[in-house]
């Protein structure tokens, strides 16, 4: 089965990690390859970026449905600070303006 | 007045001096950015950590355990929970789900006095890992209380009940077979050819297994000279399809000319817990490990900083540097994370470098981190060094979610928690007496807060017989004269076995009871760290009564004493 590792919340416009999905998975993220730039206009299916996981082949992380606009965040930091994707709370991804 | 006035003037001076020896700053290459750079990883996430330094509690009276050693060094005597609980906070570390899937990289001092069973209960530990694991050896894996081959007498006695010393040939040896060869060989094809390598070679050995996380292992055992065997790893920290290869060398700074001892006579004889050292013979088979493209960037790791090598060793590792592109030296032991800036002068040039030091996971500030090599987009010439830092006890206080709260009243006095200045004394013996009953007191609030479902087969018959044996115990312990071994060993005995239940038994609040081991290893090294129930700069709760007056001036109707 093929669950969303992230979330689009329309209300505060973020990409949010859905952390028990990611927990489920039996492998460790080991970087987000960034595709999109801040500024940049998207629209749902947009391929963001590159989750490179430390032993399975990479997942591409396209932009869910809803998720539409110009990208006013991106966190490079996301697993770098606040334990990564796999801990609470839900890291944000990316913030729409 | 005199001489305090002299002393004050001197350390004035003292002080000064040392504080006028600025760091240097990075050369211009480097970069501290606020936001990781983008770019594809070169290799995968792995875990360091380092220096859980696992205590036996069981042996005999010996006589670096005193005051006066914890005076010397701080952390020579750790409270008794830390001793007693410490590794279960690598355990929860292992078990955070952002350690889950990464290969751990372990820089040494996973035992404390270097006991064999100390390490074998360390590997019993790593196997809730769940990659594989390998570590760098440190001076407390291999030499008595991390210092040197001295007091053999003393050394089997702190031992006792824990299989008796570990040497450094004994430490190979272990680490090796059971560390190494315990892992689940099916995922780890590296470790699984090397135990089949190992069968043909015990004494030394230069294995090799291209493809695989574990490509090099070189090791001689040297066996009237333990002190100058050694053992150095190659891991593969990249991924194949990486054009760039990265590889991580796991030094061995425990390795020296002569004995090391307690009382360092340099360059005669070094104190291993203040100088590592490694020999030419070392530097010879870390040359053939780093055979490899010419591109290749290489991480070196050791348990000591460059700092607290020898002049010789120091060189060695240079000269590694000159010939290899070798992007850092990470290192641990001085429990005190931190990173240092290296620059000296090289010909015409400055050579700038960088150090990592990596902090203790049972002295506070509890550490661990994740490291990963990225490319940097757009910049073919630099790479990023991620190295995300897991402060254990800030991280445990935001897991809420998963109901880690403590129950206050599971805190006991403070001799639980502070070791050097309430618990410990001048003789070591007393010091033992009052480790013992501060475990009497522990055990017993274990097993009435946690009582047992099902006691393990061939121990006590239950926790009624346990705190029944416990309680003679503590009278025993009351009334001990001076010398009485036989009295003191006995209770030893069975602290020993009770020890034993409580990691066997199955408490009807499992969860509960694991949590309450984590909470007095949390409680004693914060504690520890400033020698007192006080609170440290991490404390946001701070419990005050609301007429903090004296108590004389507080009257009878608001809580003075009659």
């Amino acid at each position: 089965m093929i669950v969303a590792l992230f979330t689009y919340d329309p209300v505060t416009r973020e990409l949010r990690a859905v952390v028990e999905h990611i927990r489920s998975i039996d492998d460790a993220v080991a970087n987000v390859y960034w595709k999109a730039k801040p500024g940049e206009r998207i629209t749902p299916g947009h391929h963001l970026a590159d989750l490179e996981w430390n032993s399975s082949p990479d997942t591409r992380v396209l932009a869910p449905p809803g998720c539409a606009g110009v990208i006013a965040f991106l966190n490079h930091n996301v697993l770098s600070v606040g334990g990564g994707l796999a801990e609470y709370p839900a890291k944000v991804l990316l913030r729409l303006r | 007045m005199r001489a305090a006035l002299l002393s004050s003037t001197l350390l004035a001076a003292l002080t000064l001096a040392v504080g006028c020896q600025r760091s240097p700053s990075l050369a211009t290459p480097y970069a501290l950015p606020l936001t990781e750079p983008n770019g594809r990883a070169l290799t995968g996430r792995f875990l360091l950590v380092s220096d859980n330094q696992l205590h036996h509690l069981y042996g005999d009276p010996y006589w670096t355990r005193t005051q006066i050693a914890d005076r010397v060094i701080p952390s020579a005597i750790r409270p008794v929970q830390l001793d007693l609980f410490g590794r279960d906070l690598l355990r929860w570390a292992l078990e955070r789900p952002s350690a889950r899937k990464k290969p751990i990289i372990h820089l040494g001092d996973a035992t404390d006095i270097a006991c064999v069973d100390e390490l074998t209960a360390f590997f019993a530990v790593m196997r809730r890992a769940t990659s594989a694991w390998f570590m760098a050896p440190g001076n407390h894996d291999m030499y008595f209380v991390g210092n040197g081959v001295f007091s053999p007498r003393h050394w089997q006695r702190a031992c006792k009940r824990a299989g008796g010393p570990l040497d450094k040939n004994t430490f190979i040896n272990m680490y090796l077979d059971q560390g190494l060869g315990g892992q689940d060989l099916t995922d780890w094809p590296g470790i699984a050819a090397l135990t089949q390598h190992r069968a043909r070679a015990r004494e030394r050995g230069r294995f090799a297994r291209p493809g695989s996380l574990l490509t090099g292992v070189t090791w001689d055992l040297d066996e009237r000279r333990p002190w100058r065997s050694y053992l150095v790893q190659r891991l593969e920290l990249s991924w194949a399809k990486q054009k760039t290869p990265v590889i991580a060398i796991l030094l061995d700074t425990n390795q020296y000319h002569s004995k090391p001892s307690l009382l360092p006579l340099p360059p005669l004889a070094y104190n291993a817990g203040l100088k590592g050292s490694l020999l030419d013979d070392q530097l010879a088979a870390v040359e053939e490990l780093l055979d490899g493209p010419e591109e290749q960037l290489v991480l070196l790791m050791g348990h000591h900083s460059y700092q607290q090598l020898t002049r010789k060793s120091k060189a060695r590792i240079d000269a590694l540097r000159a010939e290899h592109r070798v992007l850092a030296y990470i290192s641990a032991h001085t429990h005190a994370g931190h990173y240092h800036v290296r620059d000296e002068p090289s010909g015409e040039q400055r050579d700038s470098w960088i150090e990592l030091n990596l902090g203790s996971m049972i002295d506070w500030p509890l550490e661990y981190r994740e490291l990963v090599i990225k490319e940097i987009e757009d910049d073919p010439r630099r790479v990023t060094m991620v190295t995300t830092l897991h402060w254990m006890h800030r991280e445990w206080f935001s897991s809420q979610e998963e109901g880690q709260q403590c129950d206050p009243s599971w805190e006991g006095p403070p001799e639980f928690y502070v070791g050097a200045d309430a618990g410990y004394a001048f003789k070591s013996i007393e010091t033992q007496r009052r480790v013992f009953n501060a475990l009497l007191d522990t055990h017993a609030a274990l097993l009435r807060s946690f009582p047992t479902r099902a006691p393990p087969l061939g121990s006590f018959a239950g926790d009624a017989a346990a705190l029944a044996e416990l309680t003679t115990a503590r009278s025993r312990l009351a009334a001990l004269k001076d010398g009485d071994h036989a009295a003191l060993d006995d209770i030893a005995q069975l602290l020993f076995r009770l020890d034993l239940y409580d990691r066997q038994r199955q408490p009807i609040d499992h969860r509960g009871r694991d949590l309450y081991r984590l909470c007095q290893a949390f409680w004693a090294s914060k504690y520890d760290r400033v020698a007192a129930r006080q609170p440290i700069v991490d404390d946001v709760h701070i419990v005050i009564p609301k007429d903090p007056r004296p108590a004389a001036a507080r009257g009878p109707e608001n809580g003075a004493p009659p």
